[in-house]
């Protein structure tokens, strides 16, 4: 009978300090989604190319899928339930309802993860293609997408969309 | 197939800790940081050992870069991202800074590493070629000290590297002789713009002097089991002048040096052709400035 | 009005930006997680199943073949509606997913057809444990020769299908066409004539949510009484049928719920039956309810693919560009169950003939078995494999002509009054010139055609690298089912009234990203002249919804919202009725919609949200009706093969860099005719999302086989989609000729931007490079060989 590993973790998530035990080797995503029920993180792929699983870990974005539980020690991380709330949404979010981003929604969440960190990074609008081409969308032809996140982006920095 | 949830990790807090770890248990440990590669290794079903040494815990001694009179040193656990933010990088390492920023996308960049990099010793690999290219050494430390590998001879077969199982990559050095000279050149072609793995690449430093090729260095990627440097056309291309290299005799030392295959990516026959090219855009772009 | 040319935002746009919207893998579950054990080889006989050392095999719910009966007495009647023999009543094999041809097994009972075909389920709580498992069960196979080339007439010992492999022919010829002595004479009078074989590949739809179904059954005792089913789906309909002769129950036991749904595009519009056959025999077996949801690879190597393609096409010409005559010959790859062949295939003969007036046409189309995974349902659903094959062909003819490939449509595209290849007589008021000219203007075509003959020929000469191309295809695609497949689909909406004065539209189709629950809401406040917070859309529930057809042939908004509308009417219809509603008053000014009566809008809002308070449970129905007019001979493959058509001309933009032959797409314009736009952002989403795709597999996307026909690509690394890095912003354009049998006159838009983007782009590509491509996708690789051949 092999005995399974375990790593007891401290980390914030969504600015929450969590504490868990889980096997060190676990996958961040099947954390969040299994143990903590944070079901808006998705799994498109598994191998770190669609970015639908998308986290915020210590303040970048990262495949959830690629990260193993231990490495969530004493991190600070983020997920799309921390972006916004129901009553105030992120910039990001209101633009991407605004122009029509979000189609089937699978990818929404781990788009809208970077897309809010390169609003809060303020980085400059013509790279949101460049830094959001590890958020892969079938959907939409990421037009809107573009749209939606450079207005966010213009409009953050107290400009004209 | 070795399930994630019986696989064992430890997370030493000082690099003695790690050392001492990798010293009396190397060979069934695997050091891992990003895990970008890891992962997607597990994830597809590839051998796992038994435990992971995991370095992220590590950064107070393998974080960071930093310059001084020997060069660059990118610390071992130095990301794409923090390289891409470093404007001296950008300035005098350009083709450096050019690859870490394709490799993957923003996710990957955030987590990858370029030791882990030269590490993983993929022959598709996205910075090390540039690396090699820049004549970069490799910094392993364990309990025994400290020794450095040239990146021209860090590769003992396909996705295998000299380090010992008692060793971790420290850092990677880039010589200063290598910094802020002109004539660095790095073209990745891959299978679409951002999330692409390399179809065939060339990582090259060359100077010229009074219009003549001084000490080339010409690193092939994709054309080989694994990453390397193109013995017979740097021997070639050394002291000749650009008009005077014609096309046969570099496609004849390009074929002693690679023989590329057909994969699930691509093929040999444009694999071969487009490396021919990239040189020749190598030689041209190097040489005009 | 609330939706029609407004930009309404989405219904679920709120809970998708939060992360909140619960698709099947995230809702509560408590049972069993499902893995799947498949086929080795292409093609062969199960000799043994052997279960290796590892897992504890105690703790595994296995299923097999043999848990389902092969000689059962069936409680439906024998299913005589699509024309072939129908099913005895006794003796049925329950093992065969019911589509239209009952050959494909659930499980493989013995002899099997492509590799990956499912043999064994097993289920387990720990759902990585039960993928692992799956590993370790080795089936011992006997193989047998399979055909993996689909375009290679087959040998005996590889026939596996009728006499021939043929799963479906059709030929469809009029004027010459109809005689092959008068045919030839047509081109032997003709000043030119040109010849051409075009191939397309196999394209995996690539949702970004893998497949995923629960299943769950309720017993009385030991015997299975309900069945209930919910997951990421197109058609519950179609799951429902099919898992009520799987497991022969009566069609009220039985219950199909769609889950929101990542992403579909076709590819969930056959395979859930599949996947919920397989769960709900695995919570059968097992007591529990079960959770089948498959990772990435398993999803790219099990299920359906684009049809791949090989079309041969030879016109006739007059001096000035005039088509005289089209001869072709189709041939797609079915792969090793007939699944949707036929119907794809239909889709692609009618429309290879493309929206042109050609008197003689002459083609025959079959699509083949090989022993690959089955192909089925991709967007476009066979018209984009001839579409890019007629209008590369017209490119290539008008290269021979020396005529701008423009103008060569401009001579032939059909006006009003004219003919398509089915015969069929245009009536619409079309504008195909005017509209083409609207994209090529946008484009800045012609100057771009002429600057860029001039750039190629100087980078020709100065030995440098880049080259650009400007290239379009002018394109039409029939919006509903088939003929009269309407007809047969006898589709029923209702609307019915619930708690608080809540209209509920009650429909099968599902949304899946397009918009169908918002287009939905609109159409059902507009008829009524209500708002959208009058309005709910129904969750897809076979046990709460009538059966309003598939989500699939652009049909849901032009032919669904059409009875949305008129259930509405019903609606209002029995208020009046019931003495609800007071004196009508006609509202003064107020639009009238164009086939919508709108009957709602009669009265004030107000007074129907009244009158609607004290109706709760009243239910508004309406039946599908066809249009008059669409007569079509399935025999002859003659007449009104769609009600209406959208029409479209693409053009895009191009650099190809010949150091290493990658195309850079610079700009794309898609102009599209369609009727009505109902939502501006979602219609400019659909056609910018279908480009994308389309780019995707005119220039990336590949599906590469191993030596057993499996998919070697088959993860997100290796099969290559486009980044938002590798496709320009497509410019979107809309023209509106209202179709009198849709609501408002919206027609059906949601496959046509797959059949523009691949014809468009390798002609422009073409025209770059001065190479007859004639395949897709147009890799770098292949590319480069076409530069490299003749010169080394």
């Amino acid at each position: 009978m092999t005995h399974r590993p375990t790593v007891r973790i401290s980390c914030t998530i969504n600015g929450l300090d969590r504490e868990f035990k889980t096997a060190p080797m676990r996958r961040l995503i099947d954390v969040l989604r299994d143990d903590l029920g944070l079901m808006g993180t998705k799994e498109g792929c598994g191998e770190g190319e669609c970015g639908a699983c998308s986290v915020l870990l210590d303040g970048e974005p990262v495949n959830s899928c690629l990260v193993p539980a231990i490495q969530a020690q004493g991190a600070a991380i983020t997920t799309i339930e921390g972006i916004g709330s129901p009553e105030l949404r992120h910039a990001v979010q209101q633009a991407f309802l605004d122009h029509g981003s979000a189609q089937c929604g699978i990818c929404t969440p781990g788009m809208i993860i970077t897309a809010a960190w390169m609003v809060d990074k303020k980085l400059p609008p013509e790279e949101v293609a460049r830094t959001l081409a590890g958020n892969l969308c079938r959907c939409t032809g990421y037009a809107s997408i573009i749209e939606a996140v450079q207005a966010a982006i213009v409009a953050a920095q107290g400009g004209q969309a | 197939m070795t399930l994630l949830h019986d696989i064992d990790a430890v997370r030493p807090a000082t690099l003695a800790e790690a050392l001492d770890l990798l010293q009396t248990s190397g060979a069934e440990l695997r050091p891992m940081a990003g895990c970008t590669d890891v992962l997607v290794e597990a994830h597809f079903g590839k051998a796992m050992p038994r435990r992971f040494l995991d370095l992220t815990g590590l950064h107070a001694e393998l974080g960071g870069l930093a310059y001084d009179d020997e060069g660059l040193h990118l610390g071992a656990l130095c990301t794409y991202a923090q390289a891409l933010r470093d404007p001296r990088l950008q300035r005098e390492a350009p083709a450096l800074w050019h690859a870490a920023s394709v490799v993957g996308a923003t996710q990957i960049q955030a987590r990858g590493t370029f030791a882990g990099n030269v590490e993983n010793a993929s022959p598709a690999a996205d910075a090390a070629p540039v690396l090699m290219a820049l004549d970069a050494e490799v910094e392993l430390v364990s309990m025994s000290g400290l020794r450095r590998v040239p990146m021209a001879q860090y590769y003992s077969g396909y996705r295998q590297t000299v380090r010992r199982a008692d060793e971790l990559i420290a850092a990677l050095v880039v010589p200063q002789r290598s910094l802020g000279r002109p004539g660095q050149w790095y073209r990745k072609v891959g299978t679409r713009a951002y999330q692409a793995i390399t179809k065939v690449g060339l990582a090259a430093h060359l100077t010229w002097q009074d219009g003549v090729v001084q000490e080339p260095r010409i690193v092939a990627v994709a054309m080989s089991a694994t990453i390397k440097r193109c013995e017979h056309l740097e021997a070639l291309v050394r002291g000749r002048r650009l008009e005077d290299l014609g096309d046969a005799e570099l496609r004849a030392a390009q074929a002693l040096d690679v023989q590329p295959i057909d994969d699930v990516r691509s093929t040999a026959a444009y694999r071969a052709e487009v490396f021919a090219r990239l040189l020749r855009q190598a030689l041209a772009a190097t040489a005009a400035v | 009005m609330t939706l029609v040319g407004s930009r309404l935002p989405r219904i679920d746009g709120p809970a998708k930006v939060r992360g909140a919207t619960a698709y099947i893998d995230d809702k509560p579950f408590a049972g069993l997680y499902g893995a799947t054990v498949r086929t080795p080889i292409a093609r062969g006989r199960i000799r043994g199943i052997r279960f290796l050392d590892g897992p504890d095999w105690r703790e595994f719910v296995i299923v097999t073949s043999r848990d389902v009966p092969r000689f059962a007495v069936s409680v439906h009647a024998p299913d005589t509606s699509h024309g072939e023999a129908a099913a005895a009543a006794e003796h049925v094999d329950l093992n065969i997913v019911r589509l239209i041809h009952d050959d494909q097994p659930y499980l493989v009972r013995d002899e099997f057809r492509h590799k990956h075909e499912p043999v064994v389920l097993l289920a387990h709580p720990d759902r990585d444990i039960v993928r692992w498992a799956a590993t370790r069960v080795q089936l011992e196979c006997e193989p047998l020769p399979a055909v993996l080339d689909y375009r290679q007439d087959p040998e005996i010992a590889q026939i596996q299908h009728g006499m021939d492999n043929v799963l479906k022919a059709y030929t469809l010829q009029k004027g010459a066409g109809e005689n092959a002595a008068a045919l030839q004479a047509v081109f032997d009078e003709a000043a030119c004539v040109v010849e051409g074989t075009y191939e397309t590949a196999a394209q995996e739809q690539a949702y970004i949510e893998p497949q995923g179904m629960v299943a769950e059954v309720h017993f009385a005792g030991d015997k299975p009484v309900h069945v209930r089913v919910e997951g990421s789906l197109q058609c519950p309909y179609y799951v429902h049928t099919a898992l009520k002769h799987l497991l022969n129950l009566p069609d009220d036991a039985v219950q199909v719920v769609q889950a929101p749904t990542g992403g579909a595009f076709g590819g969930k519009e056959d395979y859930p039956s599949i996947l919920a056959g397989h769960a709900t025999l695995l919570a059968l077996k097992s007591k529990q309810p079960v959770k089948i949801v498959y990772d990435r690879v398993e999803d790219m190597q099990a299920t359906t693919k684009r049809h791949p393609s090989q079309t041969r096409i030879r016109t006739a010409l007059s001096a000035e560009g005039k088509l005289l005559a089209l001869q072709a010959q189709v041939r797609m790859d079915g792969g090793a169950y007939v699944t949707l062949s036929p119907v794809v295939l239909s889709r692609g003969t009618i429309h290879l003939g493309g929206p042109y007036d050609i008197t003689h046409v002459h083609i025959d189309a079959k699509v083949m078995l090989s022993n690959t995974a089955p192909n089925g349902a991709f967007r476009g659903f066979g018209a984009p494999q001839t579409i890019f094959a007629m209008e590369r062909h017209l490119d290539v003819c008008a290269k021979q002509l020396d005529l701008d490939p423009a103008e060569l449509r401009r001579r032939n595209l059909v006006q009003r009054g004219g003919q398509l290849a089915t015969g069929q007589v245009i009536d619409e008021p079309i504008q195909l010139r005017q509209w083409m000219d609207a994209t090529l203007d946008t484009l800045g075509y012609a100057d771009k055609r002429r600057q860029h003959l001039h750039f190629n020929a100087q980078a020709v000469q100065s030995g440098k690298p880049l080259r650009r191309g400007v290239g379009l295809s002018t394109f039409m695609h029939g919006c509903g089912f088939t003929g009269s497949g309407e007809v047969w689909l006898a589709s029923r909406v209702k609307v019915r009234v619930i708690g608080g004065g809540i209209v509920e539209v009650c429909a099968a189709n599902t949304e899946m990203g397009q918009g169908a629950e918002t287009v939905f809401t609109g159409i059902c406040a507009d008829a009524l002249g209500l708002g959208v917070q009058d309005i709910r859309v129904a969750i897809p529930d076979t046990a709460q919804v009538p059966n309003s057809g598939p989500t699939v042939a652009s049909r849901t908004s032009m032919v669904v919202g059409h009875l949305v509308a008129k259930a509405c009417d019903d609606l209002v219809h029995k208020l009046e009725d019931q003495g609800l509603l007071g004196v009508a008053m006609q509202p003064a000014g107020q639009p009238v919609s164009v086939q919508a009566q709108g009957r709602g809008r009669r009265w004030p809002a107000q007074q129907l949200r009244e009158a609607l308070k004290k109706a709760e449970g009243l239910e508004g129905w309406s039946l599908y009706e066809p249009p008059p007019g669409v007569v079509w001979d399935d025999k002859t493959y003659k007449g009104v093969a769609y009600g209406t058509y959208a029409w479209a001309c693409y053009a895009a933009e191009v650099e190809v860099d010949t150091t290493t032959c990658e195309v850079k797409i610079l700009d794309f314009v898609a102009g599209q005719e369609i009727g009505r736009v109902l939502n501006r952002t979602l219609a400019e989403g659909q056609i910018a999302g279908g480009v994308v795709q389309g780019m995707g597999w005119a220039l990336l996307e590949d599906v590469v086989r191993d030596a057993e026909g499996g998919m070697a690509n088959a993860n997100l690394t290796s099969y290559v989609i486009p980044t938002m890095a590798d496709v320009p912003k497509v410019r979107v354009l809309f023209q509106e000729q209202p179709y009198g049998y849709a609501p408002f006159g919206a027609k059906g838009i949601g496959e046509l931007p797959m059949d523009g983007p691949a014809p468009a782009l390798l002609n422009a590509v073409a025209m770059a490079l001065d190479v007859d491509v004639a395949s897709a996708p147009a890799t770098p690789e292949k590319l480069m060989a076409l530069l490299t051949r003749g010169t080394r």
